[in-house]
């Protein structure tokens, strides 16, 4: 796994904020740059959510930092092979979604135990 | 280069300069595909992208300033600088005014008011020269320096108004900007566990 000794377990950083949880399932199938992710966000909520692209860029700097998202640059065939950058998760970022989809999970179960919602299909 | 494209491109200019040189290449390749596919035509989109602007403007210049990089480090010390130079003039201004008009002449309030001014001034020059060093430290000690400048100068200023406009702006107006600075940067050095809170609501939600 790719972690670095100075990462935190996983489970030191929940809950993630709902937007930043939001790019980081935009990353889990697929590396892509900010404004396939901004689309990804968008159309995983159905239009919902819909990011800034200072907020994701900011948001995408700490998550670097933070270990949990790498970035590597690239020639964009849809841009006319203009360099840009591309993110994508590293296996600590993988290990901190499954621990946040984990903690969601709980959550859910709980709301339904108290009937607040019926089972999820 | 379009004209939206270049209002875009000035906006970007009041992100920190560190945040620019990384990300600006990135930032106009977004807009210029959002334009490309008709996204920046619609009149909200300007507003959520004002709106999407002040609020990662406001929190990049946030961990600029508060951040163990060099450059917050320097303006912990442009602060400290400040108040050293700002604490210097008025317990220079207020020893003048002791010099000219005396101390033992004037009555309790104002001798008082001399000392406390006195007392706070160089209270904000002990934590200022801290802030100046680089020390983290010294930041809470400015803080009650600066709320005590503050506090001794609306005193003087309402029951013994004896110091110059100048000295009375100078010794109310710089704590104020202090201790808000200190107030907005009091959660420094982002942690991981930060960092996830660093961007909870920062995506515009429709």
């Amino acid at each position: 796994m790719t972690r670095r000794k100075s990462s935190p377990p996983a489970e030191s950083l929940l809950p993630l904020p709902s937007a930043t949880f939001d790019i980081i399932l935009a990353l889990v199938d697929d590396e892509r740059h900010g404004y396939a992710i901004m689309k990804e966000v968008s159309r995983r909520t159905g239009g919902a959510t819909t990011l800034g692209a200072g907020t994701l860029y900011g948001a995408l700097k700490r998550l670097v930092v933070a270990g949990i998202v790498e970035e590597t640059e690239k020639p964009d065939p849809e841009s006319g092979d203009e360099r840009r950058r591309y993110y994508r998760l590293t296996d600590y970022g993988v290990a901190v979604a499954k621990a946040e989809a984990r903690r969601l999970g709980g959550v859910v179960r709980e709301a339904q135990r108290l009937r607040l919602v019926g089972r999820l299909a | 280069m379009m004209r939206d494209e270049r209002v875009y491109r000035v906006l970007l200019r009041a992100y920190p300069a560190r945040f620019r040189q990384e990300y600006e290449h990135e930032l106009m390749l977004v807009f210029r595909e959002q334009r490309r596919d008709g996204g920046t035509s619609d009149r909200w989109y300007w507003t959520a992208l004002l709106i999407d602007l002040m609020c990662s403007i406001a929190r990049e210049w946030h961990e600029e300033v508060t951040s163990n990089s060099p450059s917050g480090i320097a303006h912990l010390r442009k602060f400290g600088l400040a108040a050293v130079l700002v604490a210097a003039f008025e317990v220079l201004n207020t020893a003048a005014e002791v010099q000219a008009g005396g101390f033992a002449g004037r009555d309790v309030l104002s001798q008082a008011g001399i000392v406390v001014t006195m007392l706070t001034m160089t209270a904000l020059l002990v934590s200022g020269i801290g802030l100046v060093r680089g020390r983290r430290a010294a930041a809470p000690s400015a803080g009650i320096a600066a709320a005590g400048c503050i506090a001794s100068f609306a005193f003087i200023g309402v029951v013994r108004p004896m110091l110059s406009v100048l000295a009375m702006l100078a010794g109310i107006g710089f704590p104020v900007a202090l201790l808000l600075w200190l107030l907005v940067n009091r959660g420094r050095g982002a942690s991981p566990a930060q960092m996830g809170n660093a961007v909870q609501t920062r995506g515009t939600y429709r």
